[in-house]
């Protein structure tokens, strides 16, 4: 009885400790769901940095939950701060599904927004990142109507539909500061932009630390991917020289030649190993093994034969060494290396410790050596 | 009492003395006949409306009245055709047994008087069971006659290996009570727990079976039932083969079991009479149950005013819409919703079953529908505590239904004052509380802790025969083994 007597003056003593717990009921709170951040164009106001929100808010009256607002100030904070003004509610980080950065922040680097945000308990690690051409108000800004969602769904779609598993261009807060800290190791973010009224990821940014530096379209994103990690059911367009076909073609095409034919691939699946073949000349070597499956072609070549087969996986193999070999020069030009060879350098690397700096150096020196197995594994049936 | 009145006595002054014993009550009650056979007054008394009265006029009056020669009390007891005839000459007796529907009779100037037991007991017949519902399986149903109940039982068990003794408890008003378990299975130390306890128990009188169990819990302060309560004779006799005790106490159609564990009381004898899969999966359910009774409401109050991280991205517009025009905080909201649930469920066992169903139904819309378009409740937090409350009614046993009912409003209240800490805290109280429970002695949380991986397999699933040979080994059986292993799975064909 004694005991029970204390547990109960135990309770009664803490229920004055319950106004010490700040309540955030979901109705009295705006939930951001996505934001944007955009740096000042004007040179006057060089340090104000501009923030856009997609917040839910829920009242009864209105029919519509998300509400956009915007705010100004010097930090990510007082800008949140600044915005809070226009909104009913107080404003919450914690589900942020994605965040965009408008192109002014990108090009200064945005490692300071990105290290304030990680440190922020209440923001999820596990938010997408995003670059806004030319800035994040506008893409935030968009009517509802035109796409048919909120607009933090709707980019959020964009990056987690198209981009199986944890490939580039799907980069948490959490990946993409794995990579800035890992020495030897570049960036890459998706840009969007409006198209027709539509926000669309057309192309992708090239980080050099926390700058961008250049642009990479979709396809190379796809390289990237295969020499950097696994990749599973991603579509290849390559176009192949007609020459050797000519005799496996049914018929001509309305008695038009053509030089090249386009085909259409599914990369069933794709392995890579990369090595560091040549500590001092900075030779490497990727292996690739591509499964594909074709699903598409605009010339009518019949694959009967398995010499077809073999010829087609040929020419893939010899198109896309091409297609690496002049990422390779790409980025070797830029300075920036998202293929990651220089963790394999510096894993090798005995005594001091790489440096960005160092590798910015070394990375356009080095060879690689591309050795793709091409196995064309399916070609009949389409879905 | 008069100290002078002693047998010999003339049935005058018998008759007066039992009258003025009976003072107040009415004259009609007490029946007392004088008759004059062979010069001699013999006195027959007892109360009228307990006397089963046919056999009282064909095999006593009749064979008094008839005999040729004069009555003398031995010779009434040798040749009236009563088995349970006795003699006595004391006074006080009369008095005790008169009132257990016994009749006297007394041939004046007598040592003693001769009693037989004509009792006429009004018993409802055997039904159903009501509050413990089976689908398949026996369903017949403890009644309020122990006789009745222990002959079902003997007949269940019969085997000489099952032993029932018999305590008297009360002792203004003394009770009978019936200790019930298979000598060669059940274990020494804890009959002789139960039979202590019983005989201890120093009451004035015992209302039923359920307040015999208060009295003799290991805490009665705990929240949970410390013995299974069943009104099922195929239930008691599970559990008996299981090397448990049962006890049955007079005029109750409840018996009580122990030890029985936490988990015991999520088992049905339903489940050994299905199959060992289906009844694995309606185990489980069971126990999948058990959170969801729990914790649901509380999640929902503690989520909704504290985390809202936690909501998945899909779900809060939903939720947040909901909520909207809710006017109250989700605890409030909650404990409404609860409270609605409550007193339906209430209203509805209180009442006649006719009007209890329609109550059901009209509640159930006015509640559901009605609050919401008035906008009392979320929509959500409707499903959550229909859910929560369905997942209540899967316990096969009332008692732990309404534990569980208890236990979720201060759990809310935690919810919605500390957040999910407080709702932690208390899991973590309620955990202690568990562990720290004894049952006759023996751990609740058994076989959870102390951890025994063998008796899973009795308890949190069904195996198929031929690995379900052993008794559960935390009530310590005499036997471990039900059968050998080899011959259960045996299957024999009778070939041509």
């Amino acid at each position: 009885m004694k005991k029970i007597l204390k547990i109960v003056w135990l309770l009664f003593i803490s229920f004055f400790l319950i106004s010490c717990i700040q309540t955030q009921a979901i109705e009295n709170i705006g939930i951001i769901n996505a934001a944007g951040v955009d740096g000042a164009e004007s040179e006057t106001e060089s340090n104000l940095i501009e923030t856009t929100m997609a917040v839910f808010q829920f009242t009864t009256e209105a029919e519509e939950n998300t509400k956009t607002v915007s705010g100004k100030g010097t930090t990510i904070k007082g800008a949140v701060k600044d915005a809070e003004m226009s909104s009913i509610y107080k404003l919450v980080p914690g589900k942020i599904k994605l965040m965009l950065f408008g192109e002014v922040i990108a090009e200064k680097g945005f490692l300071p927004f990105m290290d304030t945000l990680a440190r922020d308990p209440r923001v999820p690690d596990l938010m997408y990142i995003g670059v806004a051409h030319p800035n994040a108000k506008e893409i935030l800004m968009i009517e509802e109507e035109n796409i048919s969602t909120d607009v933090g769904q709707f980019l959020h779609g964009i990056i987690e539909h198209h981009s199986n598993d944890h490939n580039i261009p799907r980069k948490t807060l959490q990946d993409f500061l794995h990579v800035y800290y890992d020495i030897g190791h570049d960036n890459i973010l998706p840009i969007f932009e409006i198209v027709n009224d539509v926000p669309k990821h057309s192309k992708n940014a090239l980080f050099q630390g926390d700058k961008v530096v250049g642009e990479l379209s979709q396809e190379e994103i796809t390289l990237v991917n295969m020499v950097e990690r696994t990749v599973k059911d991603q579509l290849l367009e390559l176009s192949i020289p007609m020459g050797p076909f000519a005799e496996s073609t049914e018929y001509k095409e309305n008695g038009q030649q053509v030089d090249e034919f386009e085909v259409g691939l599914n990369v069933i699946k794709s392995t890579s190993k990369t090595k560091l073949k040549d500590i001092n000349n900075l030779e490497f070597t990727t292996d690739i093994k591509i499964q594909l499956r074709l699903v598409e072609q605009t010339a009518e070549v019949a694959f009967k034969s398995q010499k077809s087969i073999k010829l087609l996986e040929k020419e893939v193999k010899k198109n896309l060494e091409n297609h690496l070999d002049k990422l390779l020069k790409k980025t070797q030009e830029l300075e920036a290396d998202p293929f990651g060879y220089g963790r394999h350098y510096r894993k090798t690397r005995q005594g001091k410790d790489l440096t960005n700096d160092e590798w910015r150096e070394k990375f356009p020196d080095i060879n690689v050596k591309y050795n793709l197995d091409i196995i064309l594994v399916r070609h009949g049936a389409i879905d | 009492m008069d100290k002078d009145i002693k047998f010999p006595l003339k049935v005058e002054e018998l008759e007066s003395y039992i009258k003025s014993k009976f003072e107040n009550n009415s004259d009609e009650d007490l029946m007392f006949s004088i008759y004059h056979h062979q010069n001699k007054k013999i006195a027959v008394f007892g109360i009228r409306y307990l006397i089963d009265s046919n056999n009282l006029g064909s095999y006593l009056l009749s064979p008094l009245l008839e005999r040729q020669t004069t009555w003398t009390a031995d010779a009434l007891l040798n040749e009236l055709p009563f088995e349970n005839g006795s003699s006595t000459n004391n006074l006080d007796d009369i008095l005790d047994k008169i009132i257990l529907g016994f009749v006297y009779l007394y041939i004046e100037d007598e040592q003693n008087v001769i009693c037989y037991s004509l009792m006429q007991e009004e018993e409802r017949s055997l039904d159903k069971s009501e509050t413990e519902s089976v689908i398949i399986g026996p369903q017949l149903s403890f009644t309020e006659s122990l006789k009745t109940n222990l002959n079902v039982m003997r007949q269940i068990l019969p085997t000489a290996d099952l032993v029932i003794e018999k305590i008297m408890v009360g002792n203004a008003i003394p009770r009978e009570v019936r200790i019930i378990y298979l000598k060669s299975v059940a274990n020494k130390d804890d009959v002789n727990t139960m039979r202590q306890r019983i005989e201890e128990v120093d009451v004035e009188e015992l209302e039923d079976s359920t307040t015999l169990s208060q009295y003799i819990s290991d805490s009665t302060y705990s929240l949970f039932p410390q013995f299974y309560l069943t009104e099922l004779p195929a239930h008691l006799a599970y559990t008996i083969k299981e090397g448990k005790i049962g006890v049955m106490v007079e005029n109750s159609p409840n018996a009580f079991i122990g030890p029985s564990t936490f988990f015991s009381f999520f088992e049905t004898t339903e489940d050994t009479y299905l199959e060992w899969l289906q009844a694995t999966s309606l185990r489980i359910l069971r126990l999948v149950s058990i959170p969801l009774a729990l914790f649901l409401t509380p999640l929902y109050v503690a989520i909704l005013t504290y985390r809202y991280e936690l909501v998945p991205s899909d779900l809060i517009i939903t939720i947040g819409q909901s909520r909207a025009g809710v006017p109250f905080p989700p605890i409030i909201e909650a404990l409404l919703i609860e409270l609605m649930i409550e007193l339906l469920r209430e209203a509805g066992a209180r009442l006649p079953t006719k009007i209890g169903q329609t109550m059901g139904i009209v509640g159930g819309i006015v509640i559901g529908q009605a609050s919401v378009d008035a906008g009392l409740t979320s929509n959500v937090l409707i499903i959550i505590v229909a859910a929560s409350a369905l997942a209540s009614f899967t316990t096969p046993n009332y008692l732990i239904g309404t534990s569980f009912r208890v236990i979720r409003f201060p759990l809310i209240i935690l919810a919605g004052l500390y957040g999910l800490i407080g709702l932690t805290f208390g899991v973590c109280l309620l955990v202690i509380h568990l562990l720290t429970t004894e049952s006759l002695g023996r751990p609740y949380l058994a076989p959870l802790y102390p951890l025994r991986l063998q008796d899973f397999k009795r308890v949190f699933f069904r195996v198929p025969p031929s690995h379900n040979y052993r008794r559960a080994s935390m009530y310590r059986p005499r036997q471990h083994k039900r059968y050998s292993k080899q011959d259960a799975s045996k299957i024999r064909n009778i070939k041509k």
